[in-house]
């Protein structure tokens, strides 16, 4: 037994001091491992700034389509009646009134400010979550040190360094001293254990994870919608005309597994009908003389509406049934005409607008989704599936006609909801850009499930078909 | 003394100098300590890499009180066994049964270098090389090895003395020319 444990400290004798120069290589890797790691820690910086920089560019896009869209209305009806002069009349451009693009302004304003807020409270979000992260990269920089440590791992620790520092200051093994230096140590270990649990968790958590996004969407909106029969006898023509338009928003995404995601953020979406829902009724304003003068040339060139409105009202203004609800106009448009029926001189309460040009309903949505997403393809080019559901605000109500004075807004839309719900339906397909970035193309169908006009005579369900565009950041 | 502080300061603050002074100051003995818990030279080279690495990412946590090198011995200690623990989890052990009753005197001991030992050494089953590095050299005891090695006692305890057999049967192999003995056989 003796001469085995003299074997045991001769070879520990032999081998305790024992010193072999490493190869030069060594400190060159380390080297450059080290500047790897420096390197690194810039991308991560740098790519909390393109996270950034892909929020701010989303609500700059946001902005610029926005106000884009309102402004563009006057150029698509110019555009659409070109080739069938027939039916509308020509819109000069310098007729494009003042007022028009103080609407606009005011409307983008609108977006403007709750964009702001939002984009400030996204980057507090951010700014803490960056908080957090730098703490964790600290952490993170201690932690695989004794991976899967566990607890027992003490023992070695301790004793590995009560042997060395024993050795170093020649002091035989008093054991008071040691026990104070083991303690000491407990501490410092228990520390880099904590920092190794917390890794661990972190390390599997790698399947969960954040993901933001910006979207920019053209879509097509249309709706569909019934009236009761009182409300429709007196309703401006119904068309199922569709209107282009642009939405946008970000989102972000929480990974819960491999495959599955849940998905909020906030998106813009002119998805409201900004359809032409009136119709023309191929009345001019020569049918107002028309009973007088049966010799006046019907002017299929100079078609108008000719639409029963009601006055008169306690609330004051002019109401108009249309497709989407009651427009409410507070004054008589420019450019349009107020008269009594003259087919029924007995009626006089039912009234006439004559006006040429077409009335629109817009409305403005900020919705806020609760999506699931399902990966069906995880590689370079991805493919997935998301559903769910949008709270639907109204920020937008308004009621444009343009005519060759221009797109005036002329009023807003009766008994528009403020709250509604939309379903949507999507699939996207997405080509990763690099480890983080990716780049995503969802068309996605968004259906309002009930009327957003709590009219009963009216069902009114806007939906659209949005080509979502964007970029998503994976952290 | 005062040097090594400055040096530990410079290396918590990324220093590059300081970094390379620090290697300088200590990876010839901790290559040492690599080599013997390492199979060869190449995975002692990685391990004292790691090692490093993990010394420069958290000395800044390093107290002054304790020894350094002390601390750094233990990282390389460590990453030794954290990668023993990756490549052998289910490493399978041979049967040594046989060199089983060698008798090697100091003397062939006292005779060989650290480095024919090491090599030595380096050829004993992963296993057996841990648990003979950590009981002969870190003075670990059998229930301390047993821990961290997620084994039993006896495991730890017939690991160690089957290392001792295997090694004393190489060496004396090796280098037991002088002492050959008509009562070696190789079973």
């Amino acid at each position: 037994m003796s001469k085995k444990l003299n074997i045991d400290d001769s070879i520990r004798e032999k081998l305790d001091g024992f010193s072999a120069a490493p190869p030069s290589h060594v400190w060159d890797s380390i080297q450059s491992q080290l500047d790897g790691q420096r390197k690194k820690r810039r991308r991560v910086y740098a790519g909390w700034i393109s996270a950034a920089a892909v929020v701010v560019l989303a609500f700059i896009a946001g902005w610029y389509f926005s106000g884009k869209t309102v402004i563009e209305e006057p150029t698509m009806a110019e555009q659409q009646p070109a080739p069938e002069k027939t039916q509308e009349p020509a819109v000069l451009p310098q007729d494009k009134g003042i007022e028009i693009e103080v609407d606009q302004l005011a409307g983008a304003q609108d977006i403007n400010t709750t964009d702001t807020k939002t984009n400030k409270t996204i980057s507090e979000t951010r700014m803490l979550a960056e908080g957090e992260r730098a703490v964790d990269q600290n952490e993170s920089e201690t932690e695989q040190f004794i991976a899967t440590r566990s607890a027992e791992s003490y023992s070695l620790l301790e004793r590995i360094e009560a042997i060395f520092a024993a050795n170093q200051s020649n002091v035989s093994l008093v054991e008071k001293s040691n026990e104070t230096k083991i303690e000491e140590r407990f501490t410092a270990d228990e520390m880099l254990i904590a920092a190794n649990l917390r890794n661990l968790n972190e390390q599997k958590q790698q399947e969960h994870g954040w993901i933001i996004g910006a979207q920019v969407s053209p879509g097509y909106s249309s709706h569909s919608a019934s009236h009761n029969d009182s409300y429709a006898q007196n309703m401006t023509y119904e068309s199922d005309n569709g209107g282009s338009n642009i939405g946008g928003g970000i989102s972000v995404q929480y990974k819960t597994g491999k495959r599955l995601r849940v998905e909020s953020g906030i998106y813009y979406a002119k998805d409201g009908q900004k359809a032409d829902n009136s119709f023309n009724l191929f009345a001019s304003d020569k049918d107002m003389l028309y009973g007088a003068a049966p010799d006046a040339a019907y002017d299929g060139m100079n078609t108008g509406f000719s639409n029963l409105v009601q006055t008169g009202r306690s609330e004051g203004g002019i109401a108009m049934n249309s497709t989407a609800g009651v427009i409410e106009m507070k004054s008589t448009p420019r450019g349009a005409n107020i008269s009594a029926n003259l087919e029924n001189s007995n009626d006089v309460t039912a009234q006439r607008l004559y006006s040429d040009g077409e009335f629109s309903q817009v409305f403005e949505f900020v919705e806020v989704p609760l999506y699931l997403r399902y990966s069906v393809l995880d590689k370079k080019i991805g493919v997935e599936l998301l559903g769910g559901i949008n709270a639907g605000f109204v920020i937008g109500n308004n009621a444009y006609l343009d005519n060759s004075y221009g797109v005036q807004n002329i009023g807003s839309t009766a008994d528009i909801s403020t709250l509604n719900f939309s379903g949507t339906l999507g699939v996207g397909v997405n080509y990763a850009l690099g480890k983080h970035f990716s780049f995503a193309l969802e068309p996605r169908l968004n259906y309002y499930l009930s009327s957003i006009n709590s009219n009963p005579d009216v069902n009114y369900r806007p939906y659209r078909i949005g080509f979502y565009t964007g970029v998503y950041y994976e952290f | 003394m005062e040097d090594l502080k400055k040096i530990i300061n410079g290396c918590a603050s990324g220093n590059k100098r300081a970094q390379e002074q620090l290697y300088q100051l200590f990876a010839p003995k901790m290559f040492g300590v690599c080599l013997r818990y390492a199979k060869d030279s190449t995975e002692a080279e990685d391990n004292l890499q790691e090692g490093f690495i993990k010394v420069f990412q958290n000395i800044g946590r390093f107290r002054h009180e304790g020894s350094l090198e002390g601390w750094i011995r233990r990282i390389m200690v460590n990453v030794s066994l954290e990668k023993f623990r990756k490549q052998h989890v289910m490493h399978p052990v041979e049967d040594v049964s046989i060199y089983e009753g060698q008798n090697v005197s100091d003397d062939i001991l006292a005779g060989i270098s650290a480095k024919e030992l090491i090599a030595v050494i380096q050829q004993l089953p992963p296993r057996y090389r841990m648990v003979f590095n950590l009981f002969v050299i870190e003075g670990m005891n059998h229930q301390e090895i047993s821990e961290e090695m997620k084994i039993t006692v006896g495991t730890s305890k017939s690991n160690l003395a089957r290392a001792r057999d295997i090694l004393k049967r190489r060496v004396k192999e090796l280098y037991g020319d002088i002492e050959k003995t008509s009562n070696y056989t190789a079973g």
